[in-house]
């Protein structure tokens, strides 16, 4: 931590007697705070609590001291490189005490600056420590200098352990930071839930206090820019959003969402809208960033899956369009849940249509684009249960007596600490078990980060099964192909295959035209289908949207790289294999789209996100970012696949009495499948 | 020092003398694009010690800018180290039918699968940036080239479903000489279909600006985009504001806005790079989850 070397503008200060009395009639107390003389030096606020010129500022690594005659004012700035972390000045010593309002300014050049005021409280139980963040107001120099300043924020400087401006940068230049009083305290009440009439427009609930969202997003833009940025903004979306599902039922509705930015009273209303529009689009590759998140209240080391309660359907009966809700894994400490354990519902909701449901809050939000998918929301669970939710309603059965007993959950009582290796880097991937012994991933913490293959555990002597455990489905021009060596092993040596694809996370599309060639032969026709590339159309893919628009596109790309071809030269058609299935979504789409149907290749578990595109990234200030979906696949006979998930040749999820007893149901059904039959011609069944 | 504290002195005198008039730090915002008013009215722009003054003269008015705020008023002597102004941070926004992904390249960062990908040598590079009155409007703007290396944008674009395409950019050549840049409007599935963009005028504006513009054919149902390039052996050009809109019906290549310009097809050159980079592009585009977040760099947010 760096603490400031001065407080007032020791450039000013250095201008002395009769100068100094002419630059105070130049820089007269303007409307605003931090402005600029005549000669275009920057003149502090008068009333500054912090006026930083960094004159003489004591150097380090990630923040260098730069003299020469560009400084805003005087003649020093600094340079800040912190190579992918931020670097902390401390300002707690000029804050006020008591509770008081600040806006914080300073300039920066050449590259982006990140810089927040993290203020930090002790863990008593009050309002907790958090950051005010710092996005450009517009105001720019002529020789590169550009503005960003935080909101109005609160401080309750006797409260206040510590008070820092934290910065980060890959080389910005940065000069004359100010903090004024600003603006009137306002406290940050307790809420409870998704939505607290506690919290003001510029707030919103999470964790149990409101928090100031205006501190975490740009400014609200002037009325003019305003109209113009909404309309900036829909357009992008029209014109590049989405495949032709999606084109269809959701982009309307997002649109008219953000028309309401229009009219947003609040910074806060305003960049939350647009989230939310951004998630009303409810698409896998369709998500936002940004510093909107807070810490989960308390620790809750569980991962869930999608099941079936097959023990306690007579306690809280199934939920239609929904599956159950099952506690697959656990983290070592700090729950009392264990696998086989229900998720009823969660503040009287069907867990995973509560976690949908928080789209206008939670800037993590995911979807899967066939809307009959909710792997993405089981996912989910875990952390927007410490954030929004009130309490659980769980249902928790014996595995001798198959008797079960419900229970509610309020999550103020979750544990409030991770503890000792009590389960914070544990990794929800909708596998049970892994079978794959020492050469599979860690069961105690479940993080697969490669492609892990061999015997499987359930190997009896002569039967040779084998399986693959993997998440990514990457493919890089001149890096190793990751999956080569399995797929030369199950070659040469499986006599049966489980291939857990569980999570898939997708990639790129020849990782998955590269998957496929063990399992069928190169089709005669070509490709089965074509990647449309992003839209460069207006209105392309957009309704209407006939058969004959689909074929013309496939006759045009298929011809090129975007061509999905599938199947290899040297298949292994006798192999029997399972592919498990659970949250799969984009190069994870077309890889079982390319197996499926192939000779001896069957399909367990829930059905893809159908996210049959690739996507575009935005990338605005400090943390505020943005992708969407472009682009659909499109099939030799001209449909569109986006919007419309891999079914399964069995729909399969785990049991509730299985995961009680560390049964793998899904597994042990692929299990009994490839052990069932000799290998089928022409389709597995 | 010594330079700082006489701008001081002078700048005090020169407020006294005005009788203080115009407190000269007020935000003046003006409202609409266009040419907005000059940020340094009366008072000569593009000089002082500025390095970007230094660089071929920074200064001038700004398209889509807003009004002055500071230095340099009418008749004084006084050459204000630098000029301020007040802009939408989200750039040039007066044109929402702008079929550019981002054009002022103000929600595009460094790396990724961003509106804008960069490429060098060695492939996909990182996207370098100039800030603030440096750049043509709005906070950020490209830096192409001019690190010893060909530099070569790709920009994602959307065609208008017939009309033709009228494309529009600004340049700043570190150099003084505009064609230091190459432009041009590609279908990256077939290269050799587009246009090139040509500078208006040889030489840079007082403004140290030049326009590119051109008239390309409807790409309806290709894969349009903007192509920028600096040779390695250039200085850097400063790119900012791309305006790509359906052109109308009358349009003719090179018509808009200086007939005397011609812009042709592709040279085989840029379709010869346009087509290996698209290769490139297509053998890489992401189907998936994004190994990390698209920021310059990711403060340490809560996890679970």
């Amino acid at each position: 931590m760096k603490r400031l070397s001065s407080v007032r503008s020791s450039r000013l200060a250095s201008v002395t007697g009769a100068l100094a009395g002419l630059v105070a009639v130049a820089a007269a107390p303007s409307a605003h705070a931090l402005s600029f003389d005549a000669t275009g030096d920057v003149v502090f606020d008068p009333k500054a609590l912090v006026a930083e010129g960094f004159e003489g500022f004591e150097a380090t690594a990630q923040l260098q001291l730069v003299s020469d005659q560009t400084a805003l004012q005087g003649n020093d700035h600094l340079l800040v490189s912190t190579q992918g972390q931020y670097a902390k000045i401390s300002i707690k010593p000029k804050v006020l005490s008591g509770k008081h309002a600040y806006r914080a300014r300073v300039f920066a050049r050449t590259n982006r600056l990140f810089a927040d005021v993290d203020v930090t409280y002790p863990a008593d139980g009050l309002a907790p420590s958090y950051s005010a963040s710092m996005f450009p107001s517009g105001r720019v120099t002529s020789d590169g200098w550009y503005e960003i300043v935080s909101s109005v924020f609160s401080i309750d400087g006797d409260r206040a352990t510590d008070v820092q401006l934290s910065v980060s940068a890959s080389g910005a230049d940065m000069d004359a930071f100010e903090l004024v009083e600003e603006g009137a305290y306002v406290e940050r009440s307790t809420c409870e839930g998704k939505a607290d009439a506690a919290c003001s427009a510029s707030q919103y609930c999470a964790s149990g206090f409101c928090r100031d969202g205006d501190a975490t997003v740009p400014p609200l833009p002037p009325q003019a820019d305003r109209d113009a940025l909404v309309s900036h903004l829909q357009q992008r979306f029209r014109f590049f959003f989405g495949g032709r599902y999606t084109r269809e039922n959701r982009l309307p509705i997002a649109i008219a969402t953000m028309e309401s930015m229009r009219t947003a009273e609040t910074a806060w209303a305003f960049w939350n809208g647009f989230a939310t529009a951004i998630h009303q689009l409810h698409d896998w590759h369709t998500k936002t960033t940004g510093n909107a998140d807070v810490s989960g209240r308390g620790t809750f080391p569980v991962c869930v899956v999608e099941g079936e309660a097959d023990l306690s359907h007579d306690l809280v009966p199934k939920t239609p369009g929904y599956p159950d809700v099952l506690v697959s894994h656990v983290g070592p400490t700090n729950t009392t849940l264990k696998p086989g354990d229900r998720i009823a519902s969660i503040d009287g909701m069907h867990p995973l249509a509560w976690v949908e449901s928080l789209e206008a809050v939670d800037w993590g939000n995911w979807r899967s684009d066939d809307p009959a998918g909710h792997a993405e929301a089981a996912e989910r669970l875990r952390s927007t249960v410490t954030r929004w939710a009130k309490e659980l309603t769980i249902i928790r059965c014996d595995a001798a007596t198959k008797k079960c007993t419900q229970e509610i959950l309020a999550t103020k009582d979750l544990p409030k600490t991770m503890g000792g290796g009590g389960g914070g880097g544990i990794q929800c991937d909708h596998r049970p078990k892994y079978h794959l012994g020492s050469a599979g991933p860690n069961e105690a913490n479940h993080q697969v980060f490669k492609v892990y293959q061999g015997v499987l555990v359930d190997s009896q002597p002569g039967e040779d099964l084998y399986g693959m455990v993997w998440n990514d489905v990457y493919l890089e021009p001149g890096q190793p192909n990751p999956y080569k060596a399995a797929l030369d092993s199950f070659r040469a040596n499986a006599k049966g295959l489980v291939l857990d694809h569980r999570t898939g996370n997708g990639g790129t599309e020849p990782a998955a035209e590269f998957l496929t060639t063990l399992f069928r032969e190169t089709e005669g026709g070509g490709a089965i289908a074509a990647s449309s590339g992003f839209i460069g159309t207006v209105d392309w893919l957009g309704p209407p949207f006939s058969i004959d628009d689909g074929v013309a596109i496939y006759e045009k790309r298929a011809k090129t790289d975007d061509a999905f071809k599938i199947g290899g030269k040297d298949p292994r058609l006798d192999l029997r294999t399972a592919l498990l299935l659970a949250r799969d979504g984009s190069a994870s789409d077309w890889f079982p789209y390319g197996v499926k149907g192939a000779p001896n290749v069957r399909i367990f578990g829930r059905r893809t996100a159908g996210a049959f595109s690739s996507f575009l990234q935005f990338d605005y200030f400090n943390g505020l970012s943005w992708q969407f979906a472009s682009g659909d696949l499109v099939r030799k006979d001209g449909t569109t696949h986006l919007g419309e998930g891999v079914l399964p040749d069995e729909e399969i999820l785990p049991k509730q009495s299985d995961l009680l007893i560390g049964k793998d149901t899904v597994y042990e059904r692929a299990l009994e499948w490839i052990r069932s039959g000799k290998p089928a011609q022409g389709g597995a069944q | 020092m010594s330079r700082v504290v006489s701008l001081v002195l002078v700048s005090g005198l020169f407020a006294i003398g005005c009788g203080g008039e115009g407190d000269l730090t007020i935000d003046q915002r003006a409202t609409g694009g266009g040419s907005g008013g000059a940020h340094a009215s009366g008072g000569s722009s593009g000089t002082g010690g500025s390095s970007a003054a230094g660089k071929g003269g920074a200064g001038g008015s700004q398209a889509g800018a807003g009004g002055a705020e500071a230095a340099g008023q009418g008749g004084s002597a006084i050459k204000p180290k630098r000029t301020i102004e007040t802009r939408s941070p989200f750039g040039n926004l007066s044109n929402p039918k702008n079929l550019v992904a981002d054009g002022d390249f103000e929600m595009t960062g460094r790396q990724a699968q961003m509106p804008w990908i960069v490429f060098g040598d060695s492939g996909q590079q990182t996207l370098n940036f100039e800030t603030g009155g440096r750049c043509r409007s709005g906070v950020r703007c490209a830096a192409v080239g001019g690190l010893g290396a060909t530099e070569e944008y790709i920009g994602w674009v959307v065609s208008p479903k017939e009309e033709k395409i009228a494309v529009s950019l600004w340049a700043k050549p570190y150099s003084g000489v505009c064609a230091d840049l190459a432009a041009s409007l590609v279908d990256s599935d077939s290269a050799d279909f587009g246009a090139d963009l040509v500078s208006e005028t040889e030489a840079p504006g007082a403004d140290g600006w030049c326009r590119f513009s051109g008239v390309g054919p409807n790409m309806a149902a290709r894969a349009p985009v903007v192509y920028l390039s600096v040779d390695a052996s250039k200085q850097r050009v400063l790119v900012d504001d791309v305006q790509v809109t359906a052109a109308p019906a009358s349009a003719k290549k090179g018509a808009l806005p200086s007939p005397g310009l011609v812009a042709g097809p592709p040279r085989p050159e840029v379709a010869a790079r346009v087509a290996f980079i698209a290769d490139v592009l297509r053998k890489t585009r992401r189907y998936g989850l994004n190994p990390s977040l698209p920021v310059e760099t990711t403060k340490p947010r809560p996890q679970d």
